[in-house]
């Protein structure tokens, strides 16, 4: 059997496969340079480039805005020593020349203007939002790191303009407008910078750099934890793509697995119950028709008529109603009989076979074609043993003469009147026929239908089964 | 194939039958029963379908006994082909239970009545008689598939076979499940003329049978047969 996967599932799983690999990527197309993974210790005056020619060296016509993201690690407290304006940071050269610079000062977190001629020497206090107490700055304490971003713009024929965050936050929904910004500041127009030095100057042990990048946009500088990293996203949407498939996979195998079984078990019941039908009709059949004529043949022989003994008379009688009871067990197991029309035809042939013996007239209201609407053998043998016992009584107890039987049939509901003109009785009367009443609400109530009965004495008596089709399923267990 | 009717008070001319039959004592039982009855004579008798295709065109009976449920080849399907070869024959089918679709079937391949195996000899005699004489009487229950055949046919059927308004009456009266006095008092006719309506309700189903239409919707209800079985 073809296993299929859910149309939906399939185009869900689809559309991950499609939109997941594809998300780290779009957010990251205008980094310029990124060293996320890597750090730095760097404890040398002069420092080391490193960029190693990454970027070309802008001109004074240049126009552009860049940013720059570096994270500082501080190994020993600097605020201890006695040390110069500025002491570490990271610094910009251009051509050879260190020309401004972000780090820390002998007191606080600071921005450097060096060797700019038109711009504020020394530093300036990036202007910490957490002063220590009884300061007007944070000192720079190991243990407690700091992100530093910045963004410069080059404008042609003016100086490039400075603007600086001390700590912004950089979470994946942070934007440059929301930043409380810690300095703006210029230099000198004709400044570039082609190389990016990692610069300590001091006795304090270096400090540690990381998560250096630079950008063209503040998206750029966002943090990206290493489950927003690309090889991340990528392993797991494929994982989890993967998970998905193999899941929905199971579940429909299982699924599948399950409806072959119930399907084969169904079949294997239809198949028994057809056999079983099969032999009881071929073999038992045969035999008891057999029984049947000979018997008949016995009363027509003289020798028996001589002794004028009903014997041969009652064996055939018995075995022609054993041909009938078999008759109804043969139409209850066959499966083929599952199906409204078939119950129609047999209630049909019933009313009139067990209704022309007695000689009593009848009307049937039965819609010619019916709909090969599945109904369950159990559903069907029940209906049929009531209406065989409302008949019965019909025919026995009312002493009736004219029978109307009717069958309707809705998507919903099956439902079968039978009427009879016959004495009638008070439904609360203690009567023979209440057993065989109880016995009739029990046999439609085991099968999802209720028995409506009307009867006056003198005025006949009407009973109403309905059925409610829709829970009946074909071979239901 | 209509004969002219004969008259109630007519001498009984002798029926010539041959029996389709394939449980040995049933068979030979019937033989017995049919020879010993005047104005009944059993020229032949088969155990099966096959048998009875090589034999009964030298038989030449007048009604042929058949068992629906044969092994091999079914009783539908014999009586199917030896009334394309023979229409002058009669079908009186033979059935352990009431099967009203297969019945309805052999109605369509052919057959004139059909009887349970129980019916005791003189009942079966007397349906003998009448298959004979144009059809069997026909039950309500398979007078309501004809109506409801005939109703599918609708107005694909030329008007040579379509039924006449009167054989409509009394086709759903039967299927409403009057009998034939009460058919013939609501119509105010004798009771031989509700025969004649039903003989010639049946001839026109084996006329109809012949054509396209009934081999369709013999494979039809095949079809639906199988499909939920």
């Amino acid at each position: 059997m073809k296993r299929e996967i859910n149309p939906f599932v399939f185009n869900v799983v689809r559309m991950l496969a499609w939109t997941l690999p594809a998300l780290p990527f779009s957010a990251y197309t205008s980094v310029l340079w990124n060293r996320p993974d890597t750090e730095f210790i760097c404890n040398n005056g002069k420092g080391e480039d490193i960029l190693h020619g990454a970027i070309k060296p802008q001109d004074s016509n240049s126009s552009a805005t860049l940013y720059f993201r570096f994270r500082v690690d501080p190994i020993a407290d600097s605020a201890t020593k006695s040390i110069g304006d500025y002491d570490a940071g990271l610094v910009f050269f251009d051509r050879g020349g260190q020309h401004l610079g972000f780090g820390s000062s002998k007191m606080a977190w600071a921005y450097c203007a060096m060797n700019v001629p038109n711009s504020q020497k020394g530093y300036v206090d990036l202007n910490s939002m957490i002063p220590e107490p009884g300061f007007n700055w944070e000192y720079i304490r190991a243990g407690t790191h700091k992100y530093i971003a910045f963004r410069i713009d080059y404008v042609p024929g003016h100086d490039a303009r400075v603007t600086a965050w001390l700590n912004p936050d950089l979470s994946l929904s942070a934007t440059e407008i929301k930043q409380s910004t810690n300095l703006v500041t210029r230099f000198e127009a004709n400044a570039t910078f082609d190389e990016i030095h990692l610069l300590h100057d001091g006795p304090t042990g270096g400090w540690k750099f990381s998560q250096i990048m630079a950008g063209t946009s503040f998206e750029d500088l966002r943090l990206t934890h290493f489950w927003q990293s690309r090889w991340f996203l990528a392993a797991t949407s494929g994982g989890l793509l993967a998970l998905v498939v193999v899941t929905v996979q199971l579940v429909e195998r299982r699924r599948s697995h399950r409806n072959i079984r119930r399907l084969e078990k169904e079949t294997a019941l239809a198949a028994e119950r057809a056999r079983i039908a099969r032999d009881i009709h071929d073999e038992l059949g045969a035999s008891l028709t057999k029984i049947q004529k000979l018997a008949d043949t016995m009363n027509q022989n003289h020798e028996f008529q001589d002794n004028s003994s009903p014997l041969p008379k009652v064996i055939s009688d018995t075995a022609c109603d054993s041909i009938r009871a078999m008759d109804e067990i043969v139409w209850a197991v066959n499966p083929e009989n599952d199906t409204l029309n078939a119950l129609a035809d047999y209630l049909v042939y019933f009313t009139e076979d067990f209704l022309r013996q007695t000689g009593i007239a009848f009307t049937l209201e039965v819609p010619l074609k019916l709909p090969e609407y599945p109904i369950a053998a159990e559903v069907r043998h029940n209906l049929y043993m009531v209406v065989k016992e409302a008949l019965n009584n019909a025919v026995k107890h009312a002493g009736a003469r004219q029978i109307k039987f009717g069958l309707d049939f809705t998507p919903k509901q099956l439902t079968v009147h039978i009427h009879d003109n016959g004495c009638g009785f008070r439904p609360d009367e203690k009567k023979p026929t209440r057993n065989g009443l109880k016995n009739m609400r029990n046999r439609l109530s085991a099968i999802g239908g209720v028995l409506d009965l009307q009867s006056e004495p003198g005025q006949g008596t009407s009973i109403t089964l309905k059925v409610i089709l829709s829970k009946n399923k074909i071979n239901a267990p | 194939m209509n004969r002219p009717s004969e008259k109630n008070d007519r001498p009984q001319p002798l029926v010539k039958i041959v029996i389709v039959e394939d449980e040995t004592w049933i068979r030979e039982n019937l033989v017995r029963e049919i020879n010993s009855s005047p104005g009944f004579r059993c020229l032949n008798h088969y155990r099966t379908a096959e048998e009875a295709l090589q034999g009964i065109p030298a038989d030449v009976p007048d009604v042929v006994l058949m068992d629906i449920n044969l092994p091999g080849m079914d009783g539908v399907e014999c009586v199917r082909r030896l009334r394309a070869n023979f229409p002058e024959l009669r079908f009186l089918m033979l059935t352990v239970y009431e099967e009203s679709e297969k019945i309805f079937k052999s109605l369509l391949a052919g057959a004139n009545g059909y009887m349970l195996k129980r019916t005791s000899t003189p009942n079966l005699l007397e349906a003998i008689r009448q298959t004979h004489s144009g059809g069997a009487p026909m039950s309500s229950s398979i007078a309501r598939k004809v109506v409801a055949y005939f109703n599918e046919m609708g107005k694909a059927q030329s008007s040579t076979v379509a039924l006449s308004p009167r054989e409509l009456q009394v086709l759903e009266l039967l299927a409403n499940g009057a009998a034939y006095k009460h058919i013939a008092d609501e119509l105010s006719l004798s009771i031989e003329t509700i025969r004649m309506n039903v003989k010639h309700i049946y001839a026109k189903l084996h006329v109809h049978s012949r054509g396209e239409a009934a081999a369709k919707y013999l494979q039809q209800s095949q079809f639906r047969h199988s499909e939920n079985g």
